[in-house]
């Protein structure tokens, strides 16, 4: 009939318009390449703002460990996103960063300013929100220009080892790009970023990913070594497992503790408190001298660990003090729970933590003691 | 209740779909400033709207609003009133779209313009606005059943993933206690606003609501402010999520599904909501389209062609005038404030409707 | 006389117009006081029935007025004086009996047709296997002992000026669905055609306005069991003579998804099987699309190892990824129709070398990846889970347009594609009832 025919026609011209219109965005797979990891240094040398280190993907064939190939380009420039544009003359195939997992910041970026590159991973849409922020000591180019052996991809040792789908450390700290973006901007919180750095011994490259940099309103504030790492980890209720050497008079032990249960509690007035109360539900593992460990060494041990365990924490809160940091978000728990504006809590916050006093209250519960008593 | 679904349906989608029209970014600038409270205010007024738009509707069953004014009221009155009211929801659809079509140019196809995707779904509705009202409720019956189990997941699994600052959210509580905004309360009463596309769909359905029903939908339009509310607050921090300019894409690309073959969230959640936004200007636009045929004394084929050419036309007008994206945000932001006091208005006239028919029967 | 004259000349012109054909017999039986003549088609007749009931009989009874009284005895016998009536039943296989100037008109029909076969098109694991065969009788038979109710209406049509079909229409008196019978009974009275072939041949003369239509808008199936399922459902079967596949009306899109077996198992099973039948659907449609939306649009969307092993194999392939796809479809598409069409003998060779060949070796020439052997496998296999041939073919159809979609739009394309077939799907009505609808009546999804 007349109008099915026309109607016909109309679709058949929409169609080709369509045909015609497209083709823009069509670029085949194999004409990309893909970028995992992303590093921005403070060049020594040259007096450019910053050096730009792509590690790109060179895919080969069936996936198989150790046999990837990637290639890693450094440009510096003024401004990030110039040193991408000017690194793509540089090769044959168009960068595609929807895969981009890793961002590194050189450690002399972090400890000068670390907003800039901050600002433009979270500005620029093709980066996920959960790519890994890491820095990288000594440089980001060192980390990302290093293959490990046992990689199915580039950087995918990087990526597996955080967020516990690979290995599960009790050093280690993962922090999502959005997390650190999110703590960055709060003021009563300060960021955290674990700190990586290549290392080889006997031919064969590894990261070493045990300590992170705390990080303050603009730069890198501290860097913590992997003992109060791990504190750090326990007290943020990150990690639940945990081992500890407990030294005592004539032996050591070593307790591996998990199930903690973590409790903060701010008290303001005239003396302002900090309290913070951990549970723990722990085992022996490891002894010494082939000691029989029995119920009264088991309180012995438990004894030292609480006080082993206050101490250092004490310690390491103290220290974060000093610095005015306060990574684990007291101030948040401080504005969380009261009804104050927002101006207000945020300026009797400062004042209260410059003040205030830390009491750490451990409890262990050893359970066992391993396979044999 | 077999009946009462479709009136379910558009009224879900369309709370769902708050989240493309700006309102949780609205609701997030006065985060400290009585956004909570807005919501709270909203929510009472918008069930109130909804209670008594519906109920008045319910006396008309099977007419649509055009064929009740042109009983009641004189002719002057409805041709200048629906004009009014087709607009809105001409301009509803044009925001649907144009705010959508700049989501998808910033994340998912940068380098296709904005124009061509823009046109491709401009396209899609104009081929599927013309459909019969009861064929266009059966097919959003089809995509309900498909989005909405796939946006509870979404849901789900973004309140329970790890890294949530639950801290941020009980803090943004503790600032309940402020003066809330006019804007605030509009945008957020657009969640209520479902109920209002009867104008066109009561032909095809005879409500017959009860209290459970309005619970439920009171229920359901809470949580989901509570939703988009909280959820950004939550993952991107209280600080951080007015910095973003769409605050849920950022929030959906957060999270990350470790054991499944798509590991960035974000790319579903666009591409169910690239559904939900399709249905959701289909349903205005079919609704304009038919408030405004229903304006002419005789229906012509030409007619049906002329009002869809309009539409293009309206389309690509304003993409022209709203290309800059803080624009568009600020159109938006005005146009949810009219909206509210036109959706009184309406609920106004349809109460004076009731009445009139009310005193009709008790006449005769 | 009138009446004598009238037959004669009806006699006359009979002898006349039917004797040119060389199969018509024209015969005179002549005894003492009686006489008879016949006439009739002799493929169309059983002459072992004319020798038996009309022939000897002739012979044993004394007087003309015996023999008629024993012919009209008969049920298929009748007795017409009409021109066009007469023609139609001796060119159905009646013999023209003419006797005490009277035409008498036996029902002597052979028909020759396969035995009741096995269901080959549609098969089930357990349940009922025969299936209608070509002959109208042998149908009505099936159905009637499946579905012992005085409410099974049957009405008889002929349709096709040349072809004279007979049609019968099924229905149950008390449910059936009143409006889908009134526009059938309408459609049927429109038709012109010289001869009707098949069933689908019917269908798409009943659905003559939608020649764009794509999917099917009745159902046609050879399974007795389902037909009857569906009297009981309201629906309107129509059998048609040499024809062993019946057409179901008004037919919605879920109908075309369900199998008997989903009845003949236990209900939890039925639900996973038809479960597995739309998901068989979906991919079917959309792997081929996505597909190329994610290799040329938007390769972040899998993992970074998938797209990784992806890359890796697509390295060989000179050629965009909508080419690929296109080509590997319509190879898949020559396969299936090839072996449709081969002789049984030469049939499963061709298919065992297209297949492995086709995928194998087109792989290490570096014309296909792998990935792409796979999608193309899973999306042809996926396809014949559907249980009706038409829907099959409609779907066939549709994925390439999916995967034009997808070619120009990426990943939207493939959402305004889906989009535009629920809607569209939405739009469609078999016989007044809307094509796809959630919920419905007695039926599930």
């Amino acid at each position: 009939m007349n109008s099915r025919s026309r109607w016909a026609t109309f679709m058949i011209v929409v169609l080709s318009l369509c045909l015609v219109l497209s083709g823009c965005e069509f670029k085949d797979i194999d004409k990309r390449f893909f970028i995992t990891a992303i590093g921005i240094d403070k060049p020594e040398d040259s007096g450019k703002k910053y050096r730009v280190t792509l590690k790109i993907a060179i895919p080969k064939g069936q996936l198989q460990m150790g046999q990837e190939d990637y290639m890693s380009l450094s440009l510096d420039s003024d401004s990030i996103s110039d040193a991408i544009q000017k690194l793509k003359a540089r090769v044959d195939k168009e960068f595609d960063f929807g895969h981009t997992r890793v961002l590194v910041i050189g450690k002399s970026l972090a400890e000068e300013d670390y907003r800039d590159p901050l600002d433009w991973f979270t500005r620029q849409r093709f980066i996920q929100r959960i790519s890994w922020c890491v820095i990288g000591k000594p440089t980001a180019e060192k980390l990302l220009d290093s293959k490990q052996k046992s990689e199915r991809m580039p950087a995918n040792a990087l990526i597996l080892a955080f967020g516990g789908q690979g290995v599960e450390s009790q050093y280690i700290v993962s922090q999502y790009l959005f997390q650190l973006f999110r703590k960055s901007n709060d003021p009563g919180e300060n960021p955290v970023v674990p700190i990586a750095s290549p290392e080889t011994s006997k031919n064969s490259m590894y990261y070493t990913i045990d300590s992170v940099g705390v990080l303050d309103d603009t730069h890198l504030a501290l860097v913590l070594t992997p003992d109060e790492t791990r504190y750090y980890n326990v007290l943020s209720g990150i990690v639940n497992k945990s081992d500890y050497n407990i030294k005592m008079p004539n032996n050591t032990f070593a307790i591996h503790a998990d199930q903690v249960k973590v409790k903060r509690k701010i008290s303001d007035g005239e003396n302002p408190t900090i309290t913070v109360t951990l549970n723990f539900d722990g085992l022996v593992e490891e002894g010494e001298h082939g000691l029989q460990v029995t119920p009264q060494i088991l309180e012995q041990i438990k004894q030292a660990a609480e006080k082993k365990l206050t101490t250092e924490m004490t310690t390491l809160l103290n220290k974060l003090q000093a610095k005015q940091v306060d990574p684990i978000g007291f101030g948040s728990l401080y504005r969380a729970t009261h009804w104050q504006d927002m101006e207000v809590e945020v300026k009797t916050w400062e004042q209260l933590y410059k003040r205030a006093q830390f009491k750490v209250n451990v409890t262990i519960n050893l359970r066992a003691t391993g396979t044999i008593q | 209740m077999k009946e009462n679904r479709f009136l379910f349906y558009t009224i879900l989608i369309n709370m769902v779909s708050n989240i493309i029209v700006f309102v949780p970014h609205i609701l997030f600038n006065g985060l400290f400033d009585g956004a909570l409270m807005s919501i709270l205010i909203s929510v009472v007024i918008g069930m109130t709207l909804l209670v008594l738009g519906t109920q008045s509707l319910a006396q008309f069953p099977g007419e649509s609003l055009p064929e009740v004014m042109e009983r009641y009221l004189p002719r002057w009155f409805r041709v200048i009133f629906l004009s009014y009211i087709s607009s809105f929801w001409y301009v509803a659809g044009v925001i649907v779209l144009l705010a959508f079509s700049t989501i998808m140019t910033r994340y998912l196809s940068p380098e296709t313009g904005q124009f061509t995707i823009l046109f491709f779904l401009s396209l899609t509705v104009l081929l599927v606005v013309p459909l019969k009202s009861s064929r266009l409720l059966n097919g959003l019956e089809i995509l309900f059943v498909i989005n909405i189990p796939l946006i509870a997941i979404i849901l789900l699994k973004s309140v329970l993933e790890k890294n949530t600052d639950w801290e941020d959210v009980y803090d943004v509580c503790t600032h309940l206690v402020h003066l809330p905004t006019l804007t605030m309360i509009a945008a957020a009463s657009y969640i209520f606003t479902g109920y209002t596309n009867l104008v066109i769909f009561n032909k095809e359905t005879a409500i017959k609501l009860k209290k459970r029903h309005y619970l439920i939908l009171g229920g359901l339009g809470f949580a989901t402010l509570m939703t988009s509310f909280f959820i950004p607050i939550g993952r991107l921090g209280e600080f951080s999520v007015n910095r973003y300019t769409f605050p849920w894409i950022p929030t959906s690309d957060s999270i990350s599904m470790q054991y499944f073959v798509i590991e960035r969230m974000m790319i579903p959640f666009l591409l169910v909501y690239l559904m939900v936004a399709l249905v959701q200007a289909v349903m205005h636009w079919h609704i304009g389209y038919h408030l405004i045929l229903s304006l002419f004394r005789q229906q012509r084929k030409w007619q049906n062609y002329a009002v869809l050419a309009a539409f293009t036309l309206g389309v690509g007008v304003l993409q022209k005038i709203l290309d800059n994206e803080y624009i568009l945000f600020e159109f938006a932001t005005y146009w949810l404030i009219a909206r509210l006091f036109s959706e009184i208005g309406l609920v106004a006239l349809l109460i004076y409707l009731a009445k009139r028919r009310r005193r009709h029967e008790q006449q005769i | 006389m009138q009446r004598n004259n009238d037959f004669q000349s009806l006699k006359q012109f009979l002898e006349d117009g039917f004797s040119e054909s060389a199969d018509v017999e024209a015969r005179e039986l002549q005894a003492a006081d009686k006489q008879a003549s016949l006439l009739y088609v002799k493929p169309l007749c059983d002459s072992k029935l004319i020798a038996k009931y009309i022939v000897s009989p002739f012979w044993d009874y004394q007087t003309e007025a015996e023999y008629t009284g024993f012919l009209m005895s008969f049920p298929n016998c009748v007795h017409h004086q009409e021109l066009d009536t007469t023609i139609n039943l001796i060119l159905s296989g009646y013999v023209g009996v003419f006797v005490a100037d009277r035409l008498y008109l036996y029902e002597a029909k052979s028909i020759q047709v396969s035995p009741v076969a096995e269901a080959t098109v549609e098969s089930t694991v357990q349940g009922p296997q025969d299936a209608f065969n070509e002959s109208l009788m042998t149908n009505l038979n099936l159905v009637r002992i499946r579905y012992k109710s005085d409410l099974l209406q049957v009405d008889y049509q002929n349709v096709g000026e040349r072809s004279k079909t007979q049609l019968a229409l099924l229905y149950d008196k008390q449910n059936v669905n009143q409006q889908a019978l009134a526009e059938l009974r309408r459609e049927l009275d429109e038709i012109d055609l010289k001869v009707l072939l098949s069933a689908g041949h019917l269908q798409n003369t009943l659905l003559r306005r939608k020649r764009w239509s794509l999917f099917p808008l009745v159902v046609i199936t050879e399974r007795p069991d389902r037909a009857v399922k569906n009297l009981s459902e309201g629906k309107i079967i129509v059998l048609i003579d040499t024809t062993p596949f019946a057409v179901i009306l008004p037919s919605s899109f879920g109908d075309f998804f369900s199998a008997m077996d989903d009845y003949t198992q236990l209900p939890l099973i039925g639900w996973f099987l038809r479960l597995l039948r739309y998901i068989g659907f979906l991919s079917t449609i959309i792997l081929p699309g996505l597909y190329v939306a994610t290799i040329s649009y938007n390769p972040e969307f899998f993992r970074v190892q998938l797209a990784f092993s992806i890359v890796a194999s697509r390295a060989a392939v000179p050629y965009a990824s909508y080419l690929e796809v296109i080509f590997m479809l319509l190879m898949m598409e020559f396969l299936t129709e090839a072996s449709v069409r081969l002789p049984r003998a030469i049939g499963p060779t061709a298919t065992t070398v297209g297949g492995l060949i086709l995928g194998q070796a087109a792989t290490q020439a570096g014309l296909i990846s792998n990935i792409m052997i796979i999608i193309v496998s899973v999306v042809g296999i996926s396809n014949y889970v559907i249980p009706i041939i038409e829907m099959n073919f409609a779907v066939r159809v549709l994925k390439y347009l999916f995967v034009l979609l997808a070619t120009v739009a990426g990943l939207i394309g493939i959402i305004i594609g889906a989009i535009l077939l629920v809607f569209y799907l939405s739009s469609l009505t078999s016989f007044g009832t809307p094509y796809l609808k959630m919920v419905r009546g007695e039926e599930s999804k």
